[in-house]
């Protein structure tokens, strides 16, 4: 008989984050080395590795943390995806924010909550709710892309994004459904 | 006519722990009790809610004032819930029914984490007892009679006794200088790691009695030796270890309150002073430690003192949200005058017919940013558990500590929550 319900221990949370870094570095080195392969006029591999840089800084605050950081994150994700969008309007629209940053944003803001859901596995409950506003919000832009023409006119970047928004969320579902179920249950029972 | 929900004032010392409370201090505490058979969620939902008929002084949400928080009647669910958390972590009223006790249980393990707001360690033993008794009567019918029940009579007196006890020409006693503060490297995620020492109750007993201190000034004393030997002495420490011990206000004041009523004594420890720096030394230093600070003048001084500043009319009427904001900075100051914290709550004596069911009783207190490790140790039959909580990732003080009780012949055995890799 136990007295507690197992607990990662501090050598399983290093080994998770670990692996986790390693991914990071894998993901990061594969879009240079396809950037400068197919063409170099736009290093678009710096964005990523800018994002990977941002989730980090956003996951190892959680780690060393008392806070809940998936209501940050999705603070975050909110207030810089409507900032672009003002800002890009202010600057003679062009429709960078809704055809570039707002893809990226969305990207990070997934990839973000799937490496805390990963690395903290006792506390994924807690971003249950958060990681359903960030899915919903996520797929705001592809709905647009499908109901409406001329708003989005460079759909790769938000068909991809897209992609990433339905892995992240299958995997946050499949890893911890049960959970994210029951605190939904909790968050929004009337 | 609508009918008005019932409210009741803070006690004195119940009044801080909300204006305090963050995240990272949670001001809660856990009393756990361990049984010898799987625990039914329905059954023990059931005994809970009898529980609560029983000591309605639970049945209770937080409400803010203008000036103070206020206890009002809580008549929603409760909520019982399979352990998946840290222990003592803050309990959020939103997502707990605006309760401000939480029962979770595991396997054959009842635990209930209490905010200190509410009551006390002795009373919420009390409560547990309740929930514990109520249990087994309802998975075990056959065996218990109505009338065993209906002598189990309960306390639900909830007058503040500070405000009856305390000493209006008290002078306070001197605050002392700041602790020293325990070194090491934090557990990520805001995890908290157990460590449940097992000791045997009768080797102890005889170990005090032939160093002529009690069992708690025997702990305190191995206490200061595993922390001057694994991160005092390792870290260079200059301020003295301060050792907090909450005193039941009930063994020196007539009570019958449910709600707080304990103070404290603080032991410092000097641990430049030659005396200190070896076992013997640092014993005879907690119990005359104890001699001096335990009695009833210097309990009631501490007491009074603060029941005079909360009694204080300037304090009074400071609005609510200010308290908020003058409290939380003070308090960033007052933690950083304590190394550590050890309560022993003592033994829990349970009726016989129940004792067969019963395997044991485990109390953890929260630990905290500045307090990174805290004591306690409950007993039941002839066993004692002795418990640190830690947020720290080294377990040095928790190894010396053992160490010491095994170089003093005193049988132990270890469990924790798996945080640590420590366990052997």
């Amino acid at each position: 008989m136990t007295l507690y319900p197992r607990v990662r221990n501090v050598k399983e949370i290093n080994l998770a984050t670990r692996i986790m870094f390693i991914i990071s570095i894998v993901i990061a080195i594969t879009c240079i080395i396809v950037n400068l392969c197919t063409s170099t006029r736009y290093l678009w591999c710096l964005i990523v590795i800018a994002g990977i840089i941002y989730s980090w800084i956003t996951v190892i605050y959680s780690v060393h943390s008392n806070v809940n950081i998936g209501s940050s994150v999705t603070l975050q994700f909110i207030i810089i995806s409507l900032l672009t969008l003002c800002i890009d309007y202010i600057f003679d629209y062009r429709g960078w924010a809704i055809n570039l940053a707002i893809p990226i944003i969305i990207i990070i803001g997934n990839v973000t909550m799937l490496i805390l859901t990963i690395v903290s596995v006792n506390r994924y409950y807690k971003y249950a709710i958060y990681q359903l506003i960030i899915f919903l919000f996520s797929i705001v832009p592809i709905t647009i892309y499908f109901l409406f023409d001329n708003i989005i006119t460079m759909p790769i970047f938000t068909i991809i994004s897209s992609i990433i928004t339905f892995f992240t969320f299958i995997m946050s579902l499949t890893l911890c459904g049960k959970n994210i179920l029951e605190e939904l249950d909790r968050r929004l029972h009337i | 006519m609508q009918k008005t929900t019932a409210w009741r004032r803070l006690d004195n010392s119940a009044k801080i722990f909300p204006i305090a409370s963050t995240k990272k201090y949670s001001s809660v505490f856990r009393l756990s009790a361990v049984l010898k058979e799987k625990i039914n969620p329905k059954i023990l939902k059931t005994a809970v809610k009898m529980a609560l008929e029983n000591i309605p002084s639970f049945k209770v949400k937080l409400k803010k004032g203008l000036f103070w928080y206020y206890f009002e009647e809580n008549n929603k669910e409760i909520r019982i819930e399979k352990e998946k958390n840290y222990p003592c972590k803050y309990i959020d009223p939103k997502t707990n029914n605006d309760y401000l006790f939480k029962v979770t249980y595991y396997e054959n393990k009842i635990n209930v984490d209490i905010f200190h707001s509410l009551t006390d360690g002795n009373s919420g033993v009390i409560f547990l007892k309740e929930i514990v008794y109520t249990y087994i009567e309802l998975v075990h019918p056959e065996h218990f009679s109505t009338k065993l029940r209906i002598e189990r009579k309960l306390s639900n007196n909830t007058e503040d006794d500070y405000l009856k006890n305390y000493d209006k020409e008290s002078k306070p006693a001197k605050g002392g200088k700041k602790a020293y503060i325990l070194k090491g490297k934090k557990l990520p995620l805001a995890a908290i790691g157990v460590i449940h020492v097992n000791i045997n109750i009768e080797e102890l007993k005889q170990k005090a009695k032939e160093k002529d201190v009690t069992v708690t000034q025997y702990l305190t004393a191995v206490i200061i030796y595993a922390i001057y030997n694994s991160n005092y002495k390792k870290y260079d420490g200059k301020r003295p270890i301060k050792i907090c011990i909450p005193v039941d206000l009930r063994k020196y004041f007539k009570s019958e309150t449910i709600n707080n009523f304990f103070s404290y004594i603080t032991l410092q420890a000097n641990m430049k002073e030659k005396m200190l720096q070896n076992f013997n030394g640092i014993l005879e230093f907690v119990r005359s430690g104890f001699k001096e600070k335990l009695t009833k003048e210097e309990i009631s001084k501490t007491m009074s003192a603060n029941v005079k500043l909360g009694n204080n009319i300037f304090i009074k009427t400071i609005p609510l949200f200010l308290k908020l904001i003058i409290v939380k900075l003070s308090y960033i100051e007052i933690r950083k005058y304590t190394t550590t914290t050890f309560s022993n709550i003592g033994r829990i004596g349970i009726i016989g017919e129940y004792q067969k069911y019963i395997d044991k009783f485990l109390m953890l207190i929260a630990p905290e940013a500045v307090e990174k490790i805290k004591c306690s140790s409950c007993s039941f039959e002839n066993n004692l558990v002795f418990t640190f909580t830690s947020t720290l990732q080294e377990t040095e003080i928790e190894q010396e500590f053992c160490e010491k009780l095994k170089e003093e012949g005193i049988s132990i055995t270890i469990e924790g929550n798996g945080v640590h890799d420590f366990i052997s």
